[in-house]
């Protein structure tokens, strides 16, 4: 072996402990930042991928009128990718007994031969039988149903049971997990016989040729134009964002979070790295002096501690890289079964190991370089005069801390925390950094529960129930009489309708929600304008996604809203922000003036007497078995409790995330503060050997290592807490504008429990940090300590 | 590398003098040093704590620069030369022992020579084991080749040190207080050592505190206040 690799091997042999722990913390950041380099190299193109793969369609339209429409002609357009018709019901399920969810009844026109739209077999049959249903897979995570089940479907006020006869993949839905929804896959004949609706009223198809919401909306225009001439009236259009998962807002969070978080583990591993070298530099300044008047260059001084760093790295990457494919490998896996996708990279590009070697070795060279240069820099003369602690590094002064009413060894103990200053620095920075970040985890997760909160009790009714179809109150009231722990009950409707702006057209089909302006039942955050009121003219309050989707219209503008047909100049009130679809709210007298003069309802808000949470479950249950007996047509039904579930279900793998990683990082940064007190008393092991030998016993000795250690901790905990404010206001703000969309930030928040845990970890970091190294010091004895060098 | 017409000595000091600044004002280590040591002598520098002997050796090796004349050593001067050069030009041409001896403490003993080789590449690759353990050989600690410097005595230590020294076969040997740390009798067998490699060839400088009488040195140099005030040659 090379001598100066062997010299380089045998110097971090020589400490195993210190050694041991510096590869730790560079292995974790490695593995940190690995794993997401890999799990981004997966989930950024394997989602997308998925979606994209089953050709989803661009554009989306419902009309009655297209028997008027020949499919085979429509096909032939030239703008036209493909297209068909896929029909589209919303029915309910019984996923275990008593316990229903809503079920989307696809259509499908022909499951041998589609290429639009596309799902995979996964178990049992790809084609239904005749009067049976595929289920999607991610169905089967909220219920029981599988290949030969026969649950109940109510349509209506009809009850069937409808077979199960296969399992598909659909890749392109929402995940029902998360927004507990059942997938259901039906030929066009069962679904007319399910649902009793008329098939074909619903037409998807692709564009050739677009890239852009807009590009897609100019060329529907024409095709609404031709349908226009046709006669055929199209009652919704929807066109989804262009080939973009709809939970890709989730993927971009995670791979945000775990990017940032990541990165700042690994490089403050690097600089532990860094740290550890200015330590060793330090230590063996002396036997570079050595080396320099033996003949050794300046170069090929560095060439020895460039290869210490260098086994740093190569050990740190050897042991961390393939971890790194492992973990990144199983978080792709667990994304994907959250959020319901297959990971289809089974190779990881070439390009990515060079990635992480690269950063294994190169980054601590990068961080390193300064405080080696510095360190073999040092004249042979200087360096064979070093003894350790120079006289002069004190100055001439007994400074501030003497002036303090401190005892002589708390005093001592002060002054020795501020020998090294740029060490001291970078130890307290470092630790600062990672305090900060641990309570910015906190503060954000506190920050969306609060969120959570909010919007719970932003809404004061216990169970809301959606008619499919508009009908009298009295008339949607019959079934509920009987029910007991209603307080009260509150019509609101709800539809489609189309927002025309200045700069777009038509907003294809957002939900309108017409509701009293006044109604205690439901509080939302304003954050421009104003709530409804009753001001004599039209007016409407939008959500921050529906904002977003109309390119930010201005409060205060008045803007022709179209519903059902009927134009109607409203005036934008206000902006509200809320974890929902876009949607726009208007006083339900004022709609009711314009398209519904027979004061039609479809949603049903109730309110429970007993708010005990039993008690709001049993309410549930009871209206439940209320809607069964009855003719009415039910979409959903709904809880506060479940709809609080399903949002936070949503959030729930961030927040896991961020105190995850955040803790990644506090546990770096304390690594790297225990490598840098057990240098700090390697450095002082003679100085340790002279005060015992004039006096003073192992437990003095002991105890001023400890308060040297808290005094760091303390200092890095005021520092990072400061730091912790702004940073837990941007991330606050990025995560906002990641899961609420258009700019809207959480609300900051401060987590007490955050603060208490991040204080009580990190003072007991401090406390092991310095408590370890300072137990073996007090081991030496006086005459080994003193003979030191 | 400045070569200059040495016709008056092996190591030259030409009006040397060497003052630092500090806090406490200038202090004058060395004033005027004019003086010249021949190929193969054996030199003991001696004087009292604070006298120049150790400035005197900075100078000799090349650690430090004097702030006024010149030293030059078989017909380099020395103080001309830039850090790099200046390695290697001592590396292959000065061999220091050091008072506490400064051995790497990682490496073994035969490790500790190969380094010192490597450092300076005069030797070729192939001879350095070779060379290493004849050096050990001739010191008489060739059986502690493979231990760590901790594992040996001071003595010992010392020894090796020597064998460093000469690792690169250099022409002039320094040691500053080379038996300071050892007890007596192991002190005379290190004075010994350089009485041989003087009558080998080699130039031997030493500094010391130590009782004279039992060496055979060529010549004794008194230091005092940064000056030489004897300088006693052709010693029996």
């Amino acid at each position: 072996m090379n001598i100066k690799l062997k010299k380089a091997l045998s110097d971090l042999l020589t400490y195993p402990g210190r050694t041991a722990l510096v590869i730790l913390a560079l292995v974790i950041g490695l593995w940190g930042v690995g794993s997401i380099l890999v799990s981004y190299a997966i989930l950024k193109s394997d989602l997308n991928e998925n979606y994209t793969r089953t050709h989803p369609a661009h554009v989306i339209l419902t009309s009655k009128d297209f028997d008027r429409l020949d499919l085979t002609d429509f096909r032939k357009r030239p703008e036209i990718e493909s297209a068909e018709f896929r029909d589209l019901s919303f029915q309910r399920i019984e996923v275990y007994p008593d316990q229903w969810l809503p079920m989307w009844v696809f259509g499908v026109e022909d499951f041998n031969n589609f290429n639009l739209a596309q799902f995979y077999k996964e178990e049992g049959n790809k084609v239904p039988d005749v009067g049976s249903m595929l289920i999607e897979r991610n169905g089967q995570l909220v219920s029981d149903l599988k290949v030969g089940s026969l649950p109940r479907v109510r349509v209506g006020s009809k009850m069937i049971e409808v077979p199960v006869t296969g399992i598909n993949f659909d890749p392109a839905q929402a995940p029902a997990t998360q927004d507990a929804f059942i997938y259901t896959y039906v030929d066009k004949k069962t679904y007319t016989e399910i649902t009793g609706e008329v098939v074909n009223q619903r037409l998807i198809f692709r564009l050739k040729n677009v890239t852009t919401k807009q590009e897609i909306q100019a060329a529907t225009n024409i095709i609404l134009d031709d349908f226009s001439s046709l006669g055929i009236r199209v009652d919704t259009v929807n066109i989804p964002k262009p080939d973009e998962h709809p939970h890709q807002f989730q993927l971009n969070t995670l791979l945000a979070l775990q990017g940032s978080i990541g990165f700042l583990a690994f490089l403050m591993g690097a600089v532990l790295v860094s740290q550890l070298m200015s330590a060793i530099l330090a230590q063996q300044v002396r036997q570079i002096g050595v080396l320099k008047a033996i003949g050794g260059s300046r170069w090929q001084v560095l060439k020895i501690y460039l290869a210490m760093v260098l086994l740093f790295g190569a050990v740190s990457s050897i042991i961390a890289i393939p971890l790194a494919v492992m973990s990144g490998y199983a978080f792709a896996d667990f994304v994907a079964v959250t959020i319901n996708f297959e990971i289809l990279t089974t190779t990881l590009p070439v390009v990515i190991y060079f990635y992480l070697i690269a950063a294994g070795l190169l980054l601590p060279i990068l961080l390193s370089l300064p405080a080696l240069l510095k360190g073999v820099n040092i004249s042979v003369q200087d360096a064979l005069a070093d003894y350790g602690i120079r006289q002069d590094t004190y100055g001439n002064e007994a400074g501030l801390a003497a002036k303090l009413p401190l005892s002589n060894r708390m005093l001592l103990a002060f002054r020795n925390t501020m020998r090294r200053k740029r060490r001291l620095g970078i130890t307290v920075a470092t630790m600062a950094l990672g305090v900060a970040i641990f309570s910015t985890g906190f503060n954000v997760r506190e920050a969306i529960a609060v969120f959570l909160a909010e919007n719970r009790d932003s809404m004061k009714y216990d169970v809301q129930v959606v008619l499919k179809n508009q009908i009298l109150l009295e008339q949607a009231l019959v079934p509920f009489s009987s029910v007991n722990n209603i307080s009260r009950v509150e019509a609101w409707n709800g539809g489609r309708g189309r927002l025309q702006t200045g700069r777009i057209s038509t907003t294809n089909g957002i939900g309108i929600v017409a509701l009293p302006y006044d109604t205690d039942l439901a509080t939302w955050d304003v954050i421009e304008g104003r709530w409804l009121q009753a001001s004599g003219e039209t007016e409407i309050v939008m959500n921050q996604l529906a904002a977003e989707t109309l390119g930010n219209p201005t409060v205060g503008e008045y803007y022709p809203i179209d519903i059902k047909g009927k134009l109607l100049n409203a005036k934008l009130v206000g902006i509200v922000k809320e974890f929902e679809i876009a949607k726009i709210y208007i006083d339900k007298d004022q709609y009711d003036a314009l398209v519904n003069p027979e004061h039609l309802v479809n949603s049903l808000m109730f309110v429970a007497a007993d708010k005990d949470y039993r008690q709001v479950i049993a309410l549930k249950k009871d209206i439940e078995n209320a809607i069964a007996p009855s003719d009415l047509d039910i979409l959903y039904v709904l809880s506060q409790a479940e709809r609080a579930e399903i949002i936070f279900n949503h959030l729930n793998i961030i927040l896991i995330l961020i105190v995850f990683l955040s803790l990644l990082v506090l546990v770096v940064s304390a690594l790297g503060m225990a490598s840098a007190t057990g240098i700090n008393i390697m450095e002082r092991t003679r100085e340790i050997g002279v005060l015992r030998a004039i006096g003073a016993t192992p437990k003095m000795i002991y105890s001023m290592f400890v308060i040297e250690g808290m005094v760091v901790s303390i200092a890095s905990i005021l520092l990072g807490i400061i730091i912790a404010w702004p940073l837990s206001i941007l991330a606050s703000a990025f995560f906002g504008d990641l899961i609420l969309g258009n700019g809207i930030p959480f609300d900051f928040a401060f987590s007490y429990s955050g603060f208490g845990i991040t204080l009580t970890v990190t003072l007991i970091f401090g406390w092991l940090a310095s408590r370890i190294p300072a137990r073996r010091a007090i081991a030496v004895s006086t005459r080994e300590a003193i003979a030191y060098e | 590398m400045k070569n200059s017409n040495n016709s008056n000595g092996f190591i030259q000091f030409k009006q040397v003098s060497k003052w630092f600044e500090s806090a406490a004002g200038r202090f004058d280590a060395l004033k005027n040093i004019d003086l010249s040591i021949g190929q193969g002598e054996h030199v003991a520098i001696v004087g009292k704590s604070g006298s120049g002997k150790s400035t005197l050796l900075n100078m000799l090796t090349g650690i430090d620069h004097p702030s006024q004349g010149m030293v030059t050593i078989n017909a380099t001067e020395v103080h001309t030369l830039d850090e790099s050069r200046l390695a290697t030009w001592r590396g292959a041409n000065i061999g220091i022992v050091f008072q506490f001896f400064q051995l790497i403490p990682t490496l073994s003993i035969v490790e500790n020579l190969l380094l010192a080789m490597d450092l300076v590449n005069v030797i070729p690759k192939k001879e350095r084991r070779q060379r290493a353990e004849a050096l050990l050989l001739q010191v008489g600690i060739v059986s502690h080749a493979s231990k760590l410097p901790a594992s040996l005595s001071g003595g010992e230590q010392q020894r090796a040190a020597i064998a460093r020294a000469l690792a690169n076969n250099p022409p002039i040997l320094v040691a500053d207080e080379p038996t300071g740390n050892l007890d007596s009798k192991t002190a005379i067998a290190v004075q010994s050592l350089f009485v041989e490699l003087v009558g080998s060839g080699k130039t031997v400088i030493v500094v010391t505190h130590e009782n004279l009488s039992d060496t055979k040195y060529d010549r004794i140099i008194t230091l005092n206040d940064g000056a030489v005030v004897g300088d006693k040659k052709d010693l029996p």
